[in-house]
């Protein structure tokens, strides 16, 4: 079985036949979960078919493959060919998003993205799910925001 | 004209991750003495009206519960909230 075509649920499949935890991996994978949203979200995607045949096919992957990975050397320079790889063949499949993801991730390892300062904003967690509070609290913010503007034009 | 909440929500959900933290930080940050915040639309048009009286209807799951609620937590200083049948009431206090 090739490797999944959705990324994160390729990368999720690996550290799950890893051993990693379900929410661990699904965090790992990219999604923005935390606590039981991200267990909720592993165990979704367990039950996805594809995805549950390719960890089985990975956890069955001979011993000496394993080994072969895990002893092969890993460079920056390698692992900026395979991104690279990654990224024409996101390209080629039309995934922008992916392929996006592949030039971020050279372009960290090449070291021209600065790391964020430790100060960043905390999202609280009434945030987390689909937004909606936040939106509604943006929208608000913004409306007021409108509303000043007009009320300073009628002066 | 501001986009609605469920636009704004949109435009979250596509934004890269980095820009969603930072805009859903800042959109907490600025409402954080907000212990409600009316939806985009009537909602917020009945909550930033200034008239004395004001007739807020609607089917039902229309906000118009949350609405009076929400004026009496974060805009009024006194409120009476009746309902037609007392027992609806005590929905009110879970809320």
């Amino acid at each position: 079985m090739p490797a999944l075509k959705n990324p994160r649920h390729e990368w999720f499949a690996q550290e799950i036949a890893r051993a990693a935890s379900a929410a661990d991996a699904y965090k790992s994978a990219g999604y923005e979960s935390d606590g039981r949203f991200a267990e909720a979200g592993a165990a979704r995607l367990l039950k996805n078919t594809d995805v549950a045949a390719r960890v089985a096919e990975l956890k069955a992957a001979p011993a000496t493959a394993v080994a072969t990975a895990a002893s092969a050397e890993v460079t920056v320079a390698t692992a900026i060919g395979e991104f690279e790889k990654a990224r024409l063949l996101a390209l080629k499949k039309g995934q922008a998003a992916a392929a996006v993801s592949a030039t971020m991730a050279k372009a960290k390892l090449a070291g021209l993205l600065a790391e964020k300062p430790e100060s960043k904003l905390e999202r609280p967690a009434a945030f987390d799910g689909n937004y909606t509070e936040a939106a509604r609290r943006i929208a608000f913010l913004l409306r007021l925001a409108e509303d000043e503007t007009a009320d300073g034009n009628k002066r | 004209m501001t986009d609605g909440h469920g636009k704004i929500a949109d435009k979250l959900m596509k934004a890269t991750p980095d820009e969603r933290d930072e805009a859903v930080a800042i959109g907490h940050k600025k409402t954080e003495c907000f212990v409600w915040a009316p939806n985009s639309g009537p909602q917020t048009d009945a909550y930033r009206c200034a008239a004395d009286e004001l007739f807020y209807g609607g089917q039902a799951g229309g906000g118009k519960t949350d609405l009076g609620l929400g004026l009496a937590l974060t805009a009024h200083n006194r409120s009476l909230i009746l309902r037609r049948v007392n027992k609806d009431a005590l929905k009110l206090v879970v809320r």
